[in-house]
């Protein structure tokens, strides 16, 4: 029974493996837009592949030193993240939103460093102000304590919506309530808070346009996806039309602007024209196992910090793939989140390398249990090594 | 559930399974269940028939000289909704195809969504279309129809409109074999309206339209036309008309219509109108007396000295004539002897000598908008009209059924039916099958004339030339036989004749002994000099002389002294023509050709 770190390289392997069908599915669904618009095939391909280098590096970089270091930066990188979700605001607007920051030709996304780094700065600041047992109930002390963040969620989360970018607002939203809940918040108070930005974001959805008809648009793809409005309709065309086996890799006619942001928010889409439905479920339980995984490595977490860090990063990577899905699918309104490590998009696939380099460090340092059913065994075993130590 | 961190996490952990049971159930709903709906709306959104087609027939002559053809051409388009610069766009295209740019401008102003800047530019005025990087302005390849040679022949050519579908003349008449056919080919398309082809492999050149060749020789066309031009000018007369042709095969070798003041016209007077011919039609008369016995050509009629009374009308004749033979009633061409003449044939023999040269009916030469002209009731019989149908007034044929009817006596006594189109050609070369030509052409038609009768009246047409009335298309060396006409014209819309108003006419061939080259030449009201005579049978002669010249055209000497045997018009092999580059047209169809003598 002694407790061992212990290093899981199926979950590096799996990452790589994602990122590898990412780049190829970039490729197929870019290359048209890339031919037309700027006069070379590769022309997103490459700078897909120079994202995914940095963000390999650092990955490994993290994966390698001890996580505790990071999260101590954390108040700073959130700080850093207010002061450029507030910044967003004086630059000028795309599509009628304020989402990003202008350096040059350097373009940042605020929102998408907010995940990460309300994750982080939770996983570092939760087990000062509170202890809990993991195992064991929680006790009145820690709910107490636990009001300041959600006074800081709302901040940061009403900063994302008024941007607006509703997507990264749920994202942030429903993982820190989730660690909050996880941190002992009774379930009545995480409802009080996140069912009034509920209700606030979906009034704003439907008010952004003549809300009836984005309702009744939004009812109509939800009933049938092939007759809904012109995006959600050419995705949902595109996946139809692969069927099973899918029309052959580089085969789409969707991508040919049928589809609009068919390399990025609508690839899945996209792939699933040229893939069919075999490849997409394999992606499916690739965003499974990358839950599943983080959870366990949270279950067998060294400490409370490793165990909200890893539920954190995962939470953040689930939400914001069934979130993509969700709308290419026609399940959810059109909210424009990209689909992780797959869609083109710099910033994101950066910022999801990162947070996998902080899951395999808090891997790295946690405890090796003998294999037993999938969790209720390792907790048992997890606690019974915790109190050795 | 609520107790513990654990607990709470494994309840997140049911969730999030859920929430992914889900995605995958609606996922396999949306893949699979509707595959087959999708991939119709699919095809439909994807797929792009794209009616391409080829070129347009060329036409050529009987020596493969192209008469019309393709030539490559641009035209320019807008898009008004994707003009950066409306007004800009406007000025440097305003200026390139030579129009108004405040016309140009209010056009692409006008909410349209596809606008025509100028159709059919040519290229050389485009080459640097580029340069200009004009958003909104696209050019596409047009084929603009072409005539090589100008004005000549395109009375019976015709003319095409800005789609190059024919409107007139030979273009309008063949526009269906000429016509490119045109294939819808699969394409795919993109939602900014760009197209990707599929595989699919057209056979070059299967989509072109078929060429034609026509009997015309545009040498002796150029000939007709000068001629009959300079003709009309001097003796001052509205219109003219000359046609020649071969009169064994009926082939038209050259098909003139010139109208005063009109440069051009694809209106074909020949075919189109009537006229009564006058004396010209005396032929008629005088072959029914002989094929029917009643007069031999040494019978002595009494001309009346110019002056005769017939059942309802009087007769007069240019010049009082006494006692005359059968023979010299022709040459000089009395009015009174033509009316005995007829008379005494009688109207159910005249009608049905008339018949049978096919009076009344259309030549069906392949042009359009022949007429049969204006006759009179064969069933009918009416002493008037046969004394005037003697000497060719109270008819009126075409100008064509007269020159057919002179064939007959031309190649021995066979009708023939004129035409304009030899041979129809694809675009490999290969002469097509009949059922490609309209009406397939009798070789040699049904016989109409005795051989006696034929001499006889050989005979007479070369004593018309020699010592009658045609002294005029007299030839050094050459026998010509021929017949004047001077017809009066009648009012229109009244009953009488217009005074002062003559069609002068001449028809002829030659060499008489064995005639290859049969002509006609009508000049509608001359101007002082109105005798078919005098203003028509220069013109046959001239046109002549200079026929003679041309290369196939030579007389062949059989080198007994200097009488002249037989006169060959034989065409000369044909040599590839080769033209520029910058006309955009070959002549590839000539070198698998197998061409004929007539």
């Amino acid at each position: 029974m002694t407790a061992k770190p212990k290093t899981d390289n199926l979950l590096f392997f799996v990452i790589v493996l994602g990122v590898g069908f990412g780049l190829v599915l970039v490729c197929s669904n870019s290359q048209v837009k890339a031919e037309e618009d700027f006069g070379s095939p590769y022309h997103f391909l490459l700078r897909q592949s120079v994202w995914a280098l940095l963000g390999f590096l650092f990955m490994v970089f993290l994966w390698r030193s001890d996580y505790h270091h990071w999260l101590r930066l954390s108040p700073f990188l959130l700080l850093f993240t207010l002061i450029s979700l507030v910044a967003v605001f004086f630059f000028p607007s795309i599509n009628g939103a304020k989402r990003w920051i202008h350096f040059g030709s350097f373009q940042f996304q605020p929102s998408e460093l907010a995940k990460y780094a309300m994750v982080m700065f939770l996983a570092y600041s939760l087990p000062r102000r509170i202890h809990i047992s993991r195992r064991k109930p929680f006790t009145s002390e820690n709910r107490r304590s636990l009001t300041p963040y959600l006074i800081l969620l709302m901040l940061v989360s009403g900063l994302i919506m008024f941007e607006p970018h509703l997507g990264n607002t749920a994202i942030v939203l429903v993982s820190v309530l989730a660690l909050l809940w996880l941190a002992g918040m009774k379930f009545r108070k995480v409802l009080l808070l996140g069912l009034p930005i509920v209700i606030i974001a979906a009034v704003m959805v439907f008010e952004l346009d003549y809300r009836r008809k984005r309702i009744d648009d939004y009812y109509d793809s939800l009933r049938d996806p092939l007759n809904g409005a012109h995006q959600v309709r050419q995705s949902a065309l595109a996946l139809a039309g692969g069927g099973l086996l899918g029309q052959g890799l580089g085969e789409g006619g969707q991508k040919w602007f049928f589809l609009p942001e068919a390399h990025t928010d609508f690839i899945f889409a996209s792939a699933g024209e040229e893939l069919g439905f075999l490849p997409l479920s394999a992606l499916l339980l690739f965003y499974l196992f990358l839950g599943w995984k983080s959870y366990q490595i949270a279950s067998r977490s060294q400490d409370d910090s490793g165990f909200f860090l890893a539920v954190g990063v995962g939470t953040v990577l689930t939400v914001n793939a069934l979130l993509n899905l969700g709308v290419v699918l026609a399940l959810l309104p059109v909210t424009g989140v990209p689909l992780p490590f797959i869609s083109y998009g710099g910033s994101s696939l950066f910022m999801n390398l990162v947070g996998m380099g902080l899951l395999l460090s808090v891997m790295r340092r946690s405890y090796a249990l003998p294999r037993t059913k999938l969790l209720n065994g390792r907790f048992v075993a997890l606690h019974r090594g915790l109190s050795h130590g | 559930m609520d107790s513990s961190a654990l607990k709470r996490l494994k309840f997140l952990l049911v969730i999030g399974l859920g929430a992914w049971v889900i995605i995958w159930g609606r996922l396999f709903y949306v893949q699979v269940f509707s595959h087959q709906r999708a991939l119709e709306i699919l095809a439909d959104q994807h797929k792009y028939l794209l009616e391409l087609s080829g070129k347009r027939g060329k036409i050529y002559d009987r020596n493969l000289i192209p008469l019309a053809c393709g030539v490559n051409s641009l035209s320019l388009y807008a898009v008004p909704d994707s003009v950066r610069n409306r007004r800009y766009l406007s000025r440097v295209l305003a200026e390139v195809v030579g129009t108004n740019p405040d016309t140009l401008l209010a056009s692409l102003s006008a909410g349209k969504r596809f606008v025509w800047i100028k159709r059919k530019v040519n290229p050389d005025q485009l080459v640097e279309f580029k340069k200009w990087d004009l958003k909104g302005a696209y050019l596409v390849a047009e084929e603009r129809r072409h005539y090589p040679k100008g004005k000549l022949g395109r009375s019976f050519l015709g003319y095409t409109d800005i789609d190059n579908v024919g409107i007139a003349g030979l273009e309008k008449n063949y526009d269906s074999l000429l016509r490119p056919k045109t294939v819808e080919v699969p394409f795919l398309r993109d939602a900014r309206g760009g197209l990707r082809p599929l595989n699919y492999k057209i056979e070059n050149g299967s989509t072109d339209g078929m060429n034609l060749i026509l009997t015309i020789d545009i040498r002796l066309q150029e000939i007709v036309e000068t001629e009959l031009r300079r003709a009309v000018g001097s003796s001052g007369a509205l219109s003219g008309i000359a046609i020649f042709m071969d009169p064994f095969s009926g082939e038209i070798l050259a098909f003139a219509n010139y109208i005063d003041g009109r440069d051009w016209s694809a209106y074909n007077k020949a075919i189109v109108d009537c006229f009564e011919p006058g004396s010209t039609f005396k032929l008629l008369t005088f072959a029914s007396a002989l094929e029917h016995g009643v007069f031999k050509p040494e019978a002595v009629i009494h001309g009346e000295w110019g002056e005769c009374q017939f059942p309802g009308i009087v007769v007069h004749d240019h010049e009082p004539f006494g006692p005359l033979t059968f023979r010299r009633a022709f040459e000089v061409s009395s009015n009174v002897i033509s009316a005995k003449i007829a008379h005494e044939v009688g109207w159910e023999r005249f009608c049905e000598t008339l018949r049978s040269f096919g009076v009344g009916e259309k030549t069906g030469v392949d042009l359009p908008d022949e007429t049969r002209g204006v006759i009179p009731r064969f069933d009918q019989s009416n002493e008037v009209t046969l004394t005037t149908m003697a000497f060719g007034q109270g008819i009126a044929i075409t100008a064509l059924r007269l020159l057919c009817c002179y064939a007959v006596v031309a190649n021995g006594g066979f009708a023939v039916s004129p035409s304009i189109v030899k041979k129809v050609l694809n675009s490999e070369g290969q002469v097509l099958p009949a059922r490609g030509v309209k009406r397939p052409r009798q070789v040699r038609g049904k016989r109409v004339l005795s051989p006696t009768t034929v001499s006889t009246l050989v005979e007479f047409m070369e004593g018309v030339v020699d010592s009658g009335t045609a002294l005029q298309a007299r030839m050094y060396n050459l026998k010509v036989a021929g017949k004047t006409g001077t017809a009066e014209k009648p009012l229109e819309g009244e009953r009488g004749y217009k005074p002062g108003a003559y069609v002068a006419s001449f028809v002829g061939f030659l060499p008489s002994e064995e005639p290859r080259l049969l002509g006609l030449v009508i000049l509608d009201e001359p101007q002082g000099q109105h005798y078919g005579g005098q203003v028509a049978a220069p013109v046959f002669r001239r046109i002549v002389e200079k026929a003679l010249v041309l290369p196939g055209y030579e007389i062949k000497r059989n080198g007994k002294g200097s009488s002249i045997k037989s006169l060959t018009l034989r065409r000369s092999k044909p040599s590839p023509v080769l033209l520029s580059d910058e006309e955009s047209y070959t002549l590839e169809v000539g070198k698998t050709l197998d061409f004929e003598n007539p």
